[in-house]
């Protein structure tokens, strides 16, 4: 079963919703979207904490953390913030 | 599409970041559990090149029995590549699949039991000590089931990684055989109870153990891990999880036909197995090169260039295979089938990878405990340590697969010095990430 990736803005963020993607796919479609030459801010929604994305992130110069740390376990969803560093410019 | 995205549940933006990514530890167990292993395994790969290096002149004249060639053998099948799975599968089928381990109890108790029990049995299988192998055995067997009781138990409750799982399953009914078989073995060193009545012969079980050992257990192990380790490092899509299954299930009947050939003596269920086993391994190999192509990470180092090289050996280890089962035992090709198989295949293929995933979880405890992460190539001394480590590799793979095939038992003792040179660097390697995590913990604990 292929799943849909969603994608939508709010404000100046952008929203992609990877839920039900078979890992390394979530992280592809982040590091794609990130690669394609995004300069805003984008909070992915996964199902879990997504440890392997962390290293890559960083040595794109761009930072991830997750936001709903409580809750992860419990409701299903990880949702983690990912943004450019400051010192860094694209 | 929508314009509007979900309210975001407790929203901390002060909190960055080791609390934050603190959602991890559920899944990122102590870094002591997975490094235990990966130590031990280290220390293990200078033991069995050692050990090969002191039984040079036994290599080529091999044929079953305990002493210095079965401990070599051991201490790599037990001591290295077992040992290694276990340490990752602790660790990486968790983080992958999602699963929590429920006891990381049984975690530490299967390293308190296995790894005391490997070097009992490869130490009693030096001496040739029956009573203490069989304790060693059973040490080792123990931490064993404990490990297929833990990832079994991931297996069961994934609902994601299906081709890993269902290798993963083979992969420990294998491992159950295989530990049956081996305590056999040990058992008729002093009873001879084999080859009586419908009872396979020694040598007969002896070589079916080893193809259990090696395609079986850690064959197939590595062929699921493979599909989920492979990806994330290249960053490429899942391999085609209906093709893997295929694969998985060719090279399951080339199983269990080349261990029928074996035990009835049939060479050509032996050849048609291998002409399975280069079917499954080629459709495993066209999964994983595609996602090399594919994957979003084009410098992929030294750790792929070993990855690269053990799937030729792979191939390489079932065309002797199946030379083996048709040409003369004078021409040692049964000797290099086992070489090139264990030392070439599987430890190649396990030292690439192992390169890789040291300074992995290095970089996630970091994270873990809010410390700027260490560059992935700058921890280990991998300069010097890695590459020594591969060219000693490689010339320990020539050097002792030319001594068998020629009977010159000075090429297996310069290959097995090569071989012990390299162990060593990939230890000095294991103990330098080590240390980098150590201090970061270090600083961690000074800090409160």
């Amino acid at each position: 079963m292929r799943h849909m990736v969603k994608r939508w803005r709010d404000n100046d963020v952008v929203h992609l919703d990877l839920r039900g993607l078979a890992p390394p796919e979530p992280m592809i479609k982040v590091l794609s979207e990130i690669d394609g030459g995004a300069d805003y801010p984008i909070i992915v929604h996964l199902e879990r904490d997504p440890i392997f994305l962390y290293q890559e992130l960083e040595e794109r110069g761009w930072s991830g953390r997750l936001m709903n740390e409580e809750q992860n376990n419990a409701s299903g969803e990880a949702v983690v913030m990912i943004e450019l560093k400051p010192d860094v410019t694209r | 599409m929508s314009d509007q995205g979900p309210e975001l549940p407790n929203f901390q933006p002060e909190a960055f970041p080791g609390a934050i990514l603190a959602g991890a530890q559920s899944r990122l167990i102590p870094y002591g559990i997975p490094l235990r292993f990966f130590v031990a395994a280290s220390m293990f790969q200078i033991v069995a090149w050692g050990l090969l290096t002191y039984g040079h002149a036994d290599v080529s004249a091999f044929f079953g029995g305990y002493g210095v060639v079965l401990a070599a053998l051991h201490a790599l099948t037990l001591g290295v590549l077992a040992m290694t799975a276990m340490g990752a599968s602790y660790q990486l089928l968790s983080v992958a699949t999602g699963v929590v381990l429920k006891s990381l109890l049984l975690c530490r108790l299967s390293s308190w039991l296995y790894i005391p029990g490997t070097g009992l049995l490869v130490s009693a299988m030096f001496i040739g000590n029956t009573p203490v192998m069989l304790l060693g055995g059973v040490l080792a067997v123990a931490g064993l089931a404990l490990f297929g009781v833990t990832v079994g138990t991931v297996f069961w409750q994934s609902k994601s990684l299906q081709a890993t799982v269902r290798h993963g399953w083979v992969a420990l009914i294998s491992m159950t055989l295989l530990v049956v078989a081996g305590l056999s073995l040990i058992v008729d060193f002093n009873t001879g109870f084999l080859g009586v009545g419908l009872l396979p012969e020694h040598a007969k079980l002896a070589l079916s153990h080893g193809l259990l050992g090696g395609y079986g257990f850690m064959g197939i192990l590595v062929m699921g891990f493979s599909y989920v380790l492979v990806p994330m490092f290249v960053l490429s899509p899942t391999p085609n999880p209906k093709l893997a299954g295929v694969s998985l299930g060719v090279n399951l009947a080339g199983l269990i036909l080349a261990i029928g050939g074996v035990l009835s003596g049939n060479t050509a269920a032996m050849i048609v197995a291998a002409v399975l086993g280069l079917i499954g391994a080629g459709i495993y190999l066209h999964l994983l090169l595609k996602a090399l192509r594919t994957g979003m990470k084009r410098r992929l180092g030294l750790s792929f260039v070993m990855v690269r090289a053990s799937w030729g050996l792979l191939i390489a280890s079932i065309v002797i295979g199946g030379l083996a089962a048709i040409v003369p035992l004078d021409f040692n090709l049964l000797h290099l089938f086992g070489f090139i198989l264990i030392f070439g295949w599987l430890l190649t293929f396990l030292t690439g990878i192992l390169q890789r995933i040291l300074p992995f979880l290095a970089t996630m405890h970091a994270h873990k405990i809010g410390r700027p992460a260490p560059r992935m190539s700058e921890m280990g001394h991998q300069n010097i340590t890695l590459k020594l480590h591969a060219l000693c590799h490689g010339a320990a793979l020539v050097l002792v697969s030319l001594g068998i095939l020629l009977e010159l038992d000075v090429l297996v003792l310069l290959g097995g010095g090569f071989g012990v040179v390299g162990a060593v660097a990939f230890l000095w390697f294991a103990l330098g990430v080590s240390e980098t995590v150590m201090t970061l913990y270090g600083k961690e604990e000074q800090s409160k």
